[in-house]
Formats: C-alpha cells, structure tokens, sequence
C-alpha cells in the first residue's frame, strides 16, 4: 500500500481545483492512484544517489529571443473565445 | 484508379502530372469519409466547406501551372490536439468542445504553406491520455482491420483514418507512444521524431519534455517526406533544436549491408505475446539477410520506464492542463457563485477522468514532501536509461523490437484495468524519456489479422538511418495488398 | 523597545525591456484593457515561452550593482497556483539557480554605514491586474508577461528607518542601472515587508508578519513602525504572533489581518520543461559589467573628494540619476561651480519638482542655461532676488537665461558711466542728504540708494551703486 488515502485525493483534487462528486468516486481515484503510486515504488530499488535528474530529453542551452515587440493581438481577439466579458475585461465570480 | 488508395507521392505526382484535379481527390475523399467514417470515427469533425473551396482554388492554379507547394492538393488528417485557426480544436475534450483557436500551430503553417488541404480533424484519446481512443469525449475510434477491435491511441483517429485510406497522412502526437502505438494496431507506419525535430508551437502540451508531432502515413517514403516539411528550427519553441536541416528521402534506399542493430532482450520477454514475438524475430532475420548484423543487447533499466513515464508526463500534464478554468477560452460551468467555485466545477465537468486521474497523480508527484521520492527519482532515472541506450549507439546504428506487446485487442477489454493499460506502453516509452527518434512499422499480423507492429529506435537525430532500415525492410515485408483489401471491404 | 526588530524585503522591480518576458507583445501599453498580448500571455493552449534575452541582461545588470555573485547556468521554474490574473495556472519564475545570490548594499543611518544582504535576484513574469467589483471581478491580462525581478534582503534590517534607507538606496541603483523606472506609484516598483520581533541577544527569529499594499517608501515605514508596536504588545502580554499576512491601511496607519498561513503554500515548483537552461559565461558577464554607470555610492564619494562638496550635498544629489546627470553636465559640460550649483539643484529646482509633482525630463530648464544663469548671478548682471523670476522662466518656458532676462527688462545697470551719471543728478537734487551724510547721518546714504534705484526702475547695480556714491560724495567732500 502506498500512502495515498482518500484524505490525499481530497486534499491533491483540492490543489487541482476539480470538485469530485462524491465519496465513492474519491474512493475510485484512491484506489487507482494507490496502485499506480505503489507500483512506482518499485523507483525505490535503485540506487540514484550519484545520478543527476534529466529534466530535458535533449542537451540545449541559451535559446534566447531578441527584445522585439510585435504587433499584440486585438481586445476582440483576445477576448473571442471567452464565455463572459465586460468593458473589455475577463469577468470572474466574486473571489472570496 | 481508386483514389482513396494513393499515398501522398502519388497524389502529387498525378495532380502534378495534371491526371487528377485537387477538387475531385477532395471531393472523392469525403465521399468515403461520409459514407464510412460513421463506422469508424476516426473524424470528429470535417473541414469540408473551407475544404472544397480551397481546393476549386488549387483547381485554378493547377490550370495556371502555377503549382507551389510539395505537398500541392493533397489531403491530410490532423489530430485534434494540434492547434487549426479559425478551425475547431477540440483535443477530443468537453473542455474544448467550441475552442476556436486564433492562432496556427507551426506545423500547420508548414503544410498550409506547402498546399496541403485539411479534410478534418481527427479524433483521439482526450488530451493525448490513453492507448485506445477510449477516452475521446466525443466518441471511440474502430480498427478498420477490425471494427470490434481499438485503433491504439493516443493518435487513434489519426492511424485508423490513414488505414482506412480516408486521407494519406494525417499528424499524430506521441507522448509515450501515441504515434507508434495506434500505426502498429492499424498497420501503418508512424514515426516519433527526435525530440526537437518538429516544433511543439501550437501542440496542446500534455507533458512538455515528452512531447513531439509526427506523420502517420501507408508507407515509408511517404512518411519521410511529411518529416522534410514539419520539420526545422522555429523561434518560438526554445526547444526546437537549431541547425538540422536534413533530407531524410535521401539515401533511404541505401544498402543495409554492414548495419549494427540491437535487439534488447527486454523487448522479447516476459509480457510480450508469442505473436509479436514471431514477427519480430522474423523480422530479424530479414534484416540478417539483408546484410545486417543482428546482436542481443540489455537495457536493465527497461522495468523502470513505465513508473518514470507516468510520474514526469503526469507532473508535467498536471501543470499545463492548469490554464482551463472556463475564463479565456473552453468550457465554462454554469451558475457558480465564487471563483471556486468557477474552476471546481469547470474543471470537474470539462475533463474525463483519465485525464483528472493524470492530474490528480501529477499533483501528488509535485506536491510538497513527494516531489524528491517520486518526481527526482523519476527524472535520474531518465538519466539510467539513456546512458544505457547511448552507450548502446556507441557500438550499433539502430535498436529494434516490438511496437506494442499485442496486437490490438478489443473495445473494452483492457479499459478497466488502468494500471495493466499503463503497462503497455513499455516498449514505446523509452524513446520518447530519452528523446530518440523511433519509427513503427507493419512487420506481421496475428492470428485474427490484426497487424504486428516492428520499432526501430535510432539514436538522436538520426531519422535518416531510421527511415533507411524501414525502407529497406519495407521492400521485403508490409502490408500494402492487404491494407488495399482493408479499405476496400470497408467500402 | 524591549525587542530587537528583524526585518527582511522583497522588492519587485520592472524591467523596462522592450517585449514581454516570454513573448514577443509590446510590455508597454495604454489604458485599454487586453490590447497588448500575444496568444503567449493569454495562456493559449500549445503556445510556447521564448525568454527575452535583454530581460536577461537588465536582470544580471540589476544584480551585478546590487554587488551580487551572477549565476554561470540560470534556469526557470513553474511556480503552480490557481488565480484569474495568472493565465496559465503557473508563473515562470526561479526556484533554485537564481540569477543573482548573495549581494548587499550599504546605507547611511545616523552617520553610520550599515550593511544589507541581499539573499538573491530572480527573474519572473509579472501577472494581470484584477479588479473587483460587488459581486464580481474584472480581468485585464495587459500587465501579463512583463519581465519582473525580484529582490529579497537578507533579515539585516532592523528599524523602519533602515528599512527606508535601504529602499532609497536600492531604487537609486536599479535605477542608475537604467534596467527600471523603479516608480512606485506606478507599480513599477513593489516592496512586501517581512517582520518579527525577537529578544534582545536572542539568535533564532521570532514569527513573522508578512506586510503587503506598501504602496510608497513612507508607507513601508509607517507599516513596520505600527506592526512593531502591535506585535511588541502581544508579546509583552505573553501573547503569541501568528504567521499571518497583513495589509497596511493607507487611511488609519494600520496593519490588519489578511489572512493565516496555514504551513507553507504548495506552489508545486518543478523546472519549467519548455525553457532549457541559460549558460552565462564570463565574456557575457563581462559585456554586462560594461555597461553598469558610475552608481550612487561611486558617484557620491566623487562629489566629496573631487568636487569638495559636503556630504549632505552628494547625498541628495545622487538620490536620483537624473539629478546627477543635471549636476553633471551643469558642472562637466558647462564649467558651474560644484557648490554652486548643488545648491540651485538641492534648492530651488527640488523645490519646484516636489511642489509641482514633476520630474526633471518634464521641465524646460537645462543644465546649460541653469548654469548660464547663475554665471549672470555671479558678475551681477541679476540680482538673487530676480533670479528667482528668471529661474521660474526657465523652468516653465525654457530659452537663453541671457535673452530671458533681457526680455525680463532685468538687466542691471552695471555700466559704470551711466551710474555715475544718475549718482550725479541724485546728489544734485538731494544737496541735503549729501550734508547730512559729511555730518555723520549714515543713514542718510540708504536713502540716496534708494533714490537712484527709484530712477534706475530697480535695474541699477546695487553693489556699483553703493561703491560709486561713497566715491562721488567724497569727490564733493574734498573739492569743498
């Protein structure tokens, strides 16, 4: 068993911002995530200590662009594809 | 003359010649799409009006001899997960069910600009997350070898279209596999770039350092020639690799004589099905007697890569799936009173649970107290496995095994066991942790005449010598007749 | 006091680039809400950040007058969390390799030179704006993408007033560098305050507020000297400080309650997989160390040593690049006298941009005809007093101090045979006065000024005037 519980996919759903409907769909994702995080343990085994992480499939550096502004999109355009708008502006519910 | 069964060269080279308009390869084209895609859902959506019209348009510049554009009138597929102005990109999500993009991915630029007509988009797993287009939002994809049977996915819609001979190419997305997977169960040949090779400019990112687009085509050449033209340095992806211009068509006939290639004993063993195995030894010994020397090698930490794929492509999709909360663009939920109410809802609603189940593992990984054991852990181990296969292209060209470790099974067979789906995709993943090119290719088909899919792994950059052992293996195995056949029963 | 005070900063500066950090949209706009973005800022989906290689300079530029080690390989991090003006869900900042690390800045407090570390220098995209209204909020995404540096002090402070100084002294170099307007009221400049209290000789530090809505440098001041207080209090009633964020209110003076912290936040930082890693190498840092002016402290011990001025003077001159650079060219390009000319700037010309809210950019006065004018002072073409109407010209209007007090009609009479013409017919008419002066009325000379200013319209030379009347009345003296 790994240590994810319910409590942990509440708590991770949480910092996701998705709502789960109900206790037995938490109960679902526990059980899911459980056997995957479990089988992942099997990481453990390895002896890593020495070996540096390799976050990018490929060996880059510097890639840079110029400091030149481009022509920015219009406010219609910006805006097209939002569900709820005023005076130009992204509209969001009340933040608490 | 059947349209619907030319490969992209062909096509050209009748438009080119003048023997076919691009109107009447369009038009013929979504007749078959109309008529057998109901079947097949490999389209979630067809590009018909904008289609057409461009194609009257090549109509007259053809009549003009003005044709620019190497891939001038000829049809493709593109996976909805790739960015189309004006066109909607849906990445097989309720999350972006009405997304109207307002820009161009740059691969689109590439093959708008080199004549190409989009017929549609093509369906997959949502957001890229799954091996069997069963978690299209929209609607699952059938096999055209075998309607009862899954198409593979990610890129499901994109192999089964090609297959089925509704378009000649169509792009894909592979992550872990999303491209090789669904062209092994489909029979055609899909091609996971180097990382770096094609930009991800305007790729709905599922994880960042995974990610590459790649051609799904019926043939070898085909595919070589899609890769010349979405291929280069762009600008705005600092991970596009500068400086590779190549011509991966030249050459490709080359003799295979003298050529190293490893077969890692991982790829034959344990959990691997009898089946594939056959072919695959089959296809070794094709390659022997083409002149190659064949050696058994070991990647020990082959065990490992499903666990470190699933922590690092989780992490990463975790944080760029975090951009859809319903305020700028995709699915909004309705009658929420706070703001988080807002993002709980909509991102409760827009999302399938393959992909909150992705998120939710990913969040975990990166959050606080985890992130050293798993997410580290997960990126040295990254580390391993390309020093064991570096090391390995020090003393061969090419590594070869299976694609996938079955055939395709069918619609609902494995969908409840995530885990065991999880695991199949062991075979593809290494290329995509260490960011080397690896082709999929026919190399048999199983007992119920399903196709077995073979791999070629080349080191980075190397796409020439992949293109070349497949071409060359091609023109002693595939399943052109018998993909002919396919297409026509279909119809 | 009964405790030490311990404070740390974090000041985020903007850096004036061109574009935006990760996108090529213009980081300057208008007042119209989500005109300046690129499909980058607005977080579409399969867009990609490039960063901008100039917001890279300014920042090693920034850090390297700040007296900080720059990093040889830099990187950026996803910092994750969920908000409306934070488009994508995360912001690229840096985590681990920060550009800049351990630097320091000194200031001057009663006399004394004390030393500030500065803990390191990060790069970041700054966020949109939010407003809220009622029952709901606005989103303006324009300020989305702008390059961002973020400065933290090590917890050296320990008054307010150190706290004061250090920002002054801070906002100064960046702004020398050139990197930043570093204007507060513009939000080009943001300053959050950390403060805990702790027993005297006691080493580990007491629990700390975080102080936010600092919205100017007295600001900073007066929000840590009230969170002094009130945590002072708690703790002498034995109370405990919670770990809270607080927001100073501009109105009371007051710090109040934003919210606990509940642990840490859990920002899930993980290295930002599409940028790859930024390799500085001594050339590079070379080019930028290059292109860093003579900064505040330089400048000041230049204006003591070389110029003789004191030190209160170099202080106040160096406060603000365009200052400096005025005084400069007044005393570099134009030959003024340092001390002179120190005291119009610290002077009059402060006094007018404070009074009027202005800058020096603003006003037409020059470091030319500021020194023109105070050369017409000097050989006594004006008087002190006019000086004052023609300075008031020249700042409002601009022009030749010469041709402005010639249009002024302020000229002085300093042609010695008109004067003693006009001395002459005033002794004439006055044949009184010059009486009453041989008969030792002193006074009777103030009048006989007086009346020759009155014939001169106030332009006749006071000093020549006085100095040809003693002579012309001695004349008259001897000749009887």
């Amino acid at each position: 068993m790994s240590e994810i519980t319910t409590d942990v996919v509440k708590h991770v759903a949480n910092l996701a911002r998705i709502d789960i409907q109900n206790e037995e769909k938490a109960q679902e994702f526990t059980n899911e995530l459980d056997k995957i995080v479990d089988y992942a343990k099997q990481l453990d085994e390895l002896q890593l200590s020495e070996t540096e992480p390799m976050f990018h499939a490929l060996d880059l550096k510097n890639v840079m662009r110029e400091d030149v502004a481009n022509e920015p999109l219009s406010q219609d355009e910006a805006l097209s594809n939002s569900k709820s708008t005023e005076d130009g502006q992204f509209k969001v519910p009340k933040m608490l | 003359m059947n349209i619907y069964e030319l490969t992209v060269e062909e096509l050209y080279e009748k438009i080119a010649q003048k023997e076919l308009k691009p109107s009447e390869v369009v038009g013929a084209l979504f007749e078959d799409i109309e008529k057998i895609d109901d079947t097949l859902g490999s389209f979630l959506f067809i590009n018909k009006e904008n289609a057409l019209k461009q194609a009257k348009e090549l109509d007259e510049l053809q009549a003009q001899d003005k044709m620019d554009g190497a891939l001038f009138g000829v049809p493709m597929g593109i996976k909805d997960n790739i960015i189309t102005k004006d066109v909607l990109t849906t990445c097989a999500s309720r999350m972006l069910e009405d997304f109207h993009p307002i820009y161009d991915a740059t691969v689109m630029e590439k093959l708008n600009g080199a004549s190409s007509v989009l017929m549609g988009k093509n369906n997959m797993d949502e957001f890229a997350m799954g091996g069997s287009n069963e978690t299209s939002y929209f609607k699952n994809v059938r096999n055209p070898w075998d309607t009862d049977a899954v198409p593979g996915g990610s890129s499901g819609g994109s192999a089964a279209a090609v297959a089925a001979g509704l378009v000649p190419y169509s792009l894909g997305s592979d992550t872990g596999g999303s491209v090789r997977q669904p062209s092994a169960f489909c029979g055609v040949v899909g091609m996971k770039p180097t990382y770096g090779r094609v930009s991800r400019y305007g790729l709905v990112a599922f994880a960042s350092s995974l990610d590459q687009i790649g051609p799904i085509t019926r043939n070898v050449r085909d595919n070589a020639k899609i890769l010349n033209i979405i291929s280069g340095t762009n600008h705005r992806d600092a991970t596009s690799m500068p400086n590779v211009d190549q011509d991966f068509l030249e050459g490709i006939d080359a003799d295979l004589s003298g050529k190293k290639i490893a077969v890692p004993e991982e790829f034959l063993g344990e959990g691997i099905d009898q089946e594939v195995t056959d072919a695959v030894e089959k296809a070794i010994k094709t390659f022997e007697e083409m002149g190659a020397t064949v050696d058994r090698v070991s990647f020990p930490h082959i065990k490992y890569v499903v666990s470190a794929y699933y922590l690092i492509a989780s992490s990463e999709a975790s944080s760029n799936l975090a951009r859809f909360d319903g305020i700028r663009y995709g699915y909004r939920a309705e009658g929420t009173e706070t703001l988080e109410e807002l993002y709980r809802k909509t991102r409760a609603e827009g999302f399938g649970e393959e992909v909150k189940r992705r998120i939710l593992l990913g969040t975990f990984v990166l959050s606080a107290g985890h992130y050293d054991q798993y997410y580290i852990r997960a990126q040295k181990l990254r580390s391993k496995l390309e020093a064991d296969m570096l090391k390995t292209f020090e003393d061969y060209d090419l590594v070869i095994g299976p694609t996938t470790t079955s055939a395709a099974y069918d619609i609902g067979e494995k969908i409840d066991d995530k885990l065991r789906m999880y695991k199949e995709d062991i075979l593809t993943i290494p290329a995509n942790l260490t960011g080397m090119p690896s082709i999929s290719i026919p190399c048999g088909l199983s007992e119920k005449k399903r196709p077995i899919g073979l791999q070629i792994i080349g080191n980075h950059f190397e796409e020439s010598k992949v293109y070349n052992a497949a071409y060359k293996f091609e023109e002693k195995y595939n399943l052109h007749e018998e993909l002919k056949e396919v297409q026509k029963e279909l119809r | 006091m009964h405790f030490e005070t311990v404070i740390g900063l974090e000041v985020h500066v903007e850096l004036k680039t061109a574009s935006k950090m990760f996108s090529d949209a213009p980081a300057h706009y208008g007042q119209e809400p989500n005109s300046s973005l690129s499909v980058v800022d607005l977080g579409y989906p399969g867009t990609l950040p490039v960063p901008n290689k100039e917001a890279i300079n300014y920042a090693m530029k920034a850090a390297m007058a700040l007296n900080m080690d720059i990093a040889d390989v830099t990187n950026f991090d996803r910092k994750n969390y969920f908000y409306p003006d934070n488009p994508t869900a995360y912001q690229i900042s840096q985590m681990d390799d920060p550009i800049g690390q351990n630097g320091h800045i000194d200031i001057e407090v009663d006399g004394e030179t004390r030393r500030i570390g500065i803990t390191r220098l990060h790069l970041e995209e700054d966020a949109g704006k939010s407003t809220h209204k009622d029952d709901y909020s606005l989103v303006d995404l324009n300020r989305q993408g702008t390059p961002l540096v973020e400065i933290v002090s090590e917890p050296d402070i320990r008054t307010p007033e150190e706290a004061y100084k250090y920002l002054e002294k801070l906002k100064a170099i960046i702004q020398y560098t050139g990197v930043s307007d570093v204007k507060m009221e513009e939000g080009s400049l943001r300053c959050d305050a950390n403060i805990s209290l702790r027993p005297y000789g006691q080493e580990a530090f007491g629990t700390k507020a975080e102080l936010k809505n600092l919205n100017s440098f007295n600001f900073v001041r007066r929000g840590l000297e009230h969170e002094q207080v009130r945590q002072e209090k708690i703790l002498l009633k034995g109370g405990e400080i919670e770990q809270e964020t607080r927001r100073y209110d501009e109105k009371t003076g007051e710090t109040i309650l934003m919210r606990v912290k509940e642990g840490s936040d859990d920002y899930r930082y993980f290295p930002e997989p599409d940028l790859v890693d930024i390799h500085i190498d001594d050339e590079w840092k070379e080019r930028i160390r290059k292109t860093i002016p003579l900064l505040p402290d330089a400048l000041k011990k230049k204006y003591i040593e070389d110029y003789k001025l004191p030190e209160y003077d170099a202080e106040i001159l160096t406060l603000r690049k365009e200052t400096s650079d005025f005084f400069n060219e007044m005393v570099e390009s134009h030959g003024a006298d340092a001390k002179l000319a120190s005291n119009w700037v610290m002077g009059n010309v402060n006094e007018y941009l404070n009074k009027n809210q202005v800058e020096l950019a603003d006003v037409e006065l020059t470091p030319k005809n500021l020194t023109d004018m105070i050369a017409l002072i000097e050989d006594g073409t004006i008087s002190s007093k006019q000086a004052k109407k023609v300075f008031t010209e020249l700042v409002k209007n601009g022009g030749d101090a010469k041709k402005v007090v010639k249009d002024l009609g302020m000229e002085q009479i300093s042609d010695p045979a008109v004067l003693t013409e006009m001395v002459t017919e005033v002794l004439d008419d006055n044949p009184q006065s010059v009486e009453d002066y041989k008969n030792g009325k002193d006074r009777a000379i103030g009048f006989l000024v007086g009346q020759i200013m009155k014939k001169s319209k106030g332009q006749a030379n006071p000093k020549m005037v006085n100095q040809i009347l003693i002579e012309e009345i001695g004349k008259r003296y001897h000749a009887k």
